[in-house]
């Protein structure tokens, strides 16, 4: 019994003291909240202490801010009713480029204290496509006006920004070029070598910060300098320089030396890509048939110039499908390469307009160099279009590859209509396409 | 081409640079590579990103991989590890087993086999040896025979058979030890079903061109888009008294803070929304947009323009254009001044448009301003001006604009006279046409466009959608189009054109996208399911800590669930946190 009593008023000891303890602790962190609401800065006074930091020199991740305190406040509230402005074009005009073209106007005209004023206004919308769009234009616009900031800002922004900092460092960087190339490859290095948060991966890869633009204005703007610093550039951002640089031979004044410093290349990968660039940007500013005829004044391996006319074909492609398939072909130098285009042709034409592409390819006549070519044209309308694929395959002059063919279509006719399979199969007839 | 072994064409772009060589890899093996990705990182479009940076991969090592017997098994590797990276989900496979452990195990039907195997494919097949992974790749992915995966591995045909009998069952057994019982008849079934995400239309041509000029920069493999979950980590430390009263202080001040400064956020992010999309007036950059009360600044940059006449207003915009060069917005400044004119200035804007004919860029940079002008009141006569004075990119451009304006006025002619005119021009000049005349149709008549849509040719269909989906970005436009959609007969047609509406919408207003794609049903419940998931991916890539609180406090359960089997632990849990 007394046992039992001592256990009860330990109990009720323990439980005392733990209310007490609950008690003080709420009471505490009352307290801590009525500090926190009795002292907490306001956002004027937030804003004012921010004005106070010296223009240009922000900390990482922060803005620096305008000059003088008095206008920032005014400066904001402007900006968000005009950045308001550009995102409902942006989100309302379904004529993008009229809307694009509007909102980098508008930008275009706004001075520094109002790009910074602005990019902090950006700050407080919630992410969307539109936010973006402003920032860059914002980002670009600083640029003109003091492009060491507008990088220093770019290269601070955390990982968890939002948009990602590496596309801003590469939004940066391009207008930077576009103004002082030299000075933009300078900063490039600096990002190269350790680049941004969070830029690790598709990003780097593909823009690899601009670089293909970097040279190339670096070229337009002191093209000895370009062929210098290119030299100096790690092994494989060269090839990317290189086929930026490639592109100036649109240009009269500079292709000529352009060409010949390509041209002086060791054999290699970078050189067929870069002298590809180099004679696509030739024949497109409407000079294919000199550039043309330098490529076959150049006596390169036949493999590298069959390589290097492909890829004019396929620049001038999606512009005229006709026409640079027909060259292409003209230009075969055996029935294995004719083969060969025929197919490329036809695989990359049937993807965009399959009717057309298998009027041409009739028209190149179904020999058997033509085999492979509508080997790949059965199969690729096989999905939608499954009787006509049928009939390409029994078409197909070549025994072996027409047995194998037709065993793909029906393969994939079997799995895309597997209710029609049979019905599509034995209704195929086997007249000419 | 065709007969060549992937080692061969491999080694004949490594040596000589053939880049057609390359591009038959890329037609052979496109589709898998991109179904591979998509099972591991499910938005379509982030797949498209691994799919094109494992061809880079394929570009950079193609010496090092020519001693390779079984190409499909590298690339296979190297989805895999560019997917995980992309999405960090080393530790997301612990996640599903978990969950699937505490799933219940349905009959398996070769549908519902495939799903359930699906997220435990690629890990699996990671799992088995060199020898299993090349003979199941051959035979399943690759579709080859028990013949030619034994004239690949230098086996028998018999051999090269139990081979992939063997391997079948290895994989079932790891498949099996993750919580999902198959039977290996039942496993080959769903491996020979048709990959369940085909790579998207044009999708090997475009990669094609992109890897090989992309394929000498480097492949960093870590992933960018991914990365919004990070959260600080706490951790305990021993407590006494004073640390446990200080840190209550603490914590009632940062709760304090924490609590304004949210709320003030939250404040700020929904007055931006309700201001950008509120019902607007009609908007011209001429038409001083806004109503700018600054004294700050020296220049308001929308200042209410001063009245020119139509030739002084095209010399401003001709001194914009001749300036390219040296002033990188002179375009969009050019274009901006071309807004002035009015319709009735057409006429007389022709004519001084004549002048600057010797001046070609000006010329061509003028063009789809004026001819857009001229066509709101004649736009036969716009096009046949530009079919006969433009070329190349000031020729499409101007056909866009042209068909624009007269899609405004009589979307039905607009119409009529493309479908007259598609074949016998150039594709690249009409290829914008269909969707712009959908988007101006869609937004003035939306019953019409809808009528219309449904009877569109295959071949313009997609541009189609994509113009009404290119109207609902508009939020005045946006309710009728939505409405319609639920009314399209075609379950196809709908599911496609709602995919691209609520991909459009969710980059201006991803949660009201992401809750109306959760909401749409359809016969096909699993094609519901995916338009959710993608465009809560898009959500996520916007704003990762919004979509993850939406997610885990607002979002439906069974979209809730598809996404938390795609995501890492690790970054579930910060997702949970950040949430709270």
């Amino acid at each position: 019994m007394r046992f039992l009593w001592k256990l009860l008023r330990s109990f009720a000891r323990l439980v005392a003291l733990g209310v007490a303890l609950l008690c003080t602790v709420l009471f505490v962190f009352l307290a801590g909240y009525w500090l926190g609401w009795k002292f907490a800065p306001t956002d004027a006074a937030r804003q004012t202490r921010a004005a106070k930091l010296v223009p240009g020199a922000g900390k990482v991740g922060s803005l620096p801010r305008a000059p003088q305190s008095a206008s920032l406040k005014p400066i904001q509230e402007d900006m968000r009713q005009r950045m308001v402005q550009l995102a409902r074009w942006l989100v309302s005009e379904t004529d993008r480029n009229a809307a694009h073209a509007r909102v980098t106007a508008a930008i275009a005209s706004l001075g520094r204290d109002e790009v910074i004023a602005a990019l902090a206004v950006l700050d407080t919308a919630p992410a969307s496509g539109p936010m973006n769009t402003l920032r860059s234009r914002l980002l670009e616009r600083w640029v003109a006006l003091d492009p060491q900031a507008a990088f220093d800002y770019a290269r601070s922004l955390p990982a968890d920004f939002g948009e990602s900092p590496a596309r801003l460092v590469t939004t940066v960087l391009r207008r930077w070029a576009f103004f002082d190339a030299a000075a933009a490859l300078q900063a490039w290095r600096g990002v190269a070598l350790v680049g941004t948060p969070g830029d690790d991966h598709v990003l780097r890869r593909t823009d690899n910060f601009g670089l293909d633009m970097i040279a190339w204005h670096l070229g337009r703007q002191d093209l000895n300098r370009a062929l210098t610093e290119i030299g100096t550039l790690p092994g494989e951002d060269q090839s990317v320089a290189w086929r930026g640089l490639a592109n100036l031979a649109a240009q009269e004044e500079h292709r000529e030396r352009i060409l010949a410093a390509i041209s002086a290349l060791s054999p290699s990968a970078v050189r067929s890509g870069a002298l590809a660039n180099a004679v696509s940007a030739w024949a497109q500013a409407g000079n294919l048939d000199n550039a043309v005829q330098w490529l076959d004044s150049t006596q390169l391996d036949r493999r590298e110039q069959a390589g290097i006319e492909e890829k004019m074909a396929l620049s001038f492609f999606y512009e005229n499908p006709s026409n640079s398939a027909d060259w292409l072909i003209a230009r075969a130098q055996s029935p294995e390469e004719r083969s060969q285009r025929l197919e490329l042709m036809t695989s990359i034409w049937t993807d965009l307009d399959p009717a057309t592409a298998g009027r041409w390819l009739i028209a190149q006549g179904l020999d058997g160099s033509a085999a492979a070519a509508m080997w790949r044209f059965a199969n690729t309308i096989a999905a939608n279009h499954p009787a006509e694929a049928v009939i390409w395959a029994r078409s197909i002059p070549d025994e072996d590859m027409r047995q194998r063919t037709l065993v793909q279509v029906e393969d994939r006719i079997r799995q895309q209509h597997p209710h029609r399979a049979g019905e599509l199969l034995s209704g195929a007839t086997n007249s000419p396409p | 081409m065709i007969d060549k072994s992937d080692i061969e064409l491999l080694s004949e772009y490594a040596q000589f640079g053939t880049e057609v060589a390359f591009a038959e890899l890329v037609r052979r093996h496109v589709g898998f590579v991109y179904a591979t990705a998509v099972r591991l990182v499910v938005d379509p479009h982030l797949a498209e990103d691994v799919t094109q940076a494992v061809f880079v991969a394929l570009a950079r090592n193609a010496r090092k991989l020519r001693g390779r017997k079984v190409l499909s098994s590298w690339l296979h590797f190297t989805a895999r590890n560019l997917a995980a990276n992309v999405v960090r989900t080393e530790v997301r496979r612990r996640a599903r087993e978990q969950e699937a452990a505490m799933m219940p195990i349905p009959s398996p039907e070769p549908e519902s086999v495939w799903e359930h195997i699906a997220p435990h494919l690629d890990a699996a097949l990671a799992e088995l040896n060199a020898a299993d992974r090349d003979a199941l790749m051959l035979r399943f992915f690759e579709r080859k025979t028990a013949q030619e995966i034994g004239e690949r591995l230098g086996l028998g045909e018999e051999a090269a058979q139990k081979r992939v009998e063997r391997a079948l069952k290895r994989l079932r057994s790891r498949i099996t030890a993750r919580g999902v019982a198959v039977p290996v008849v039942a496993l080959a079934g769903a491996l020979s079903l048709p990959a369940t995400h085909a790579a998207p239309m044009g999708l090997a041509a475009a990669l094609t061109a992109k890897v090989l000029a992309e394929a000498a920069t480097s492949i960093p493999l870590t992933s960018y888009l991914v990365k919004g979950f990070s959260m600080a980590h706490l951790k305990s430390s021993p407590i006494t008294a004073a640390i446990a009263i200080l840190a209550c202080l603490s914590l009632g001040t940062a709760g304090f803070v924490a609590g304004k400064t949210a709320a003030t956020k939250h404040h700020a992010a929904a007055a931006w929304q309700q201001a950008m999309l509120s019902p607007q007036r009609e908007l011209s950059a001429a038409s001083d947009p806004a109503p700018s009360t600054n004294t700050v600044s020296a220049t308001p940059p929308f200042a209410a323009p001063q009245r020119l006449s139509v030739s002084e207003i095209l010399a401003e915009a001709a001194q914009h254009f001749r300036a390219l060069d040296t002033d990188p917005d002179a375009w969009s400044k050019g274009l901006v001044v071309l807004e002035k004119l009015r319709a009735e200035e057409a006429a007389e804007a022709l004519r001084h448009f004549e002048v600057y004919r010797l001046e070609r860029g000006v010329y061509e940079a003028m063009a789809p301003a004026i001819l857009g002008l001229w066509a709101q009141t004649d736009p036969r006569a716009a096009l046949q001006y530009a079919l006969t004075n433009l070329q190349r990119n000031a020729l499409t451009m101007s056909i866009e604009r042209v068909s624009r304006a007269w899609a405004r006025q009589e979307p039905d002619a607009a119409w009529a006279w493309y479908r007259e005119t598609r074949d016998s021009a150039q594709p690249k000049i009409m290829g914008s046409v269909p969707k712009t005349v959908f988007a101006e149709w869609a937004g003035h008549d939306t019953p019409a466009a809808f009528e219309r849509v449904a009877r569109v040719s295959l071949a313009d269909e997609q541009a189609a959608l994509y113009g009404i989906s290119e109207a609902a970005r508009n939020p005045g436009q946006r309710p009728g189009i939505l409405a319609a959609i639920a009314q399209m007969p075609d379950e196809e047609q709908r599911r496609r054109l709602a995919r691209a509406v609520a991909r459009d919408w969710a980059e201006i207003e991803p949660q009201a996208a992401t809750e109306w794609a959760a909401s749409l049903a359809f016969q096909n419940p699993a094609a519901g399911r995916l338009i959710s998931i993608n465009v809560f991916g898009e959500w996520w890539r916007l704003d990762p800590h919004a979509a993850a609180k939406w997610l885990l406090t607002q979002g439906p359960a069974a979209l809730r669930d598809q996404i938390k089997n795609r995501m890492p632990p690790e970054e579930l849990k910060k997702l949970q946190e950040a949430a709270r």
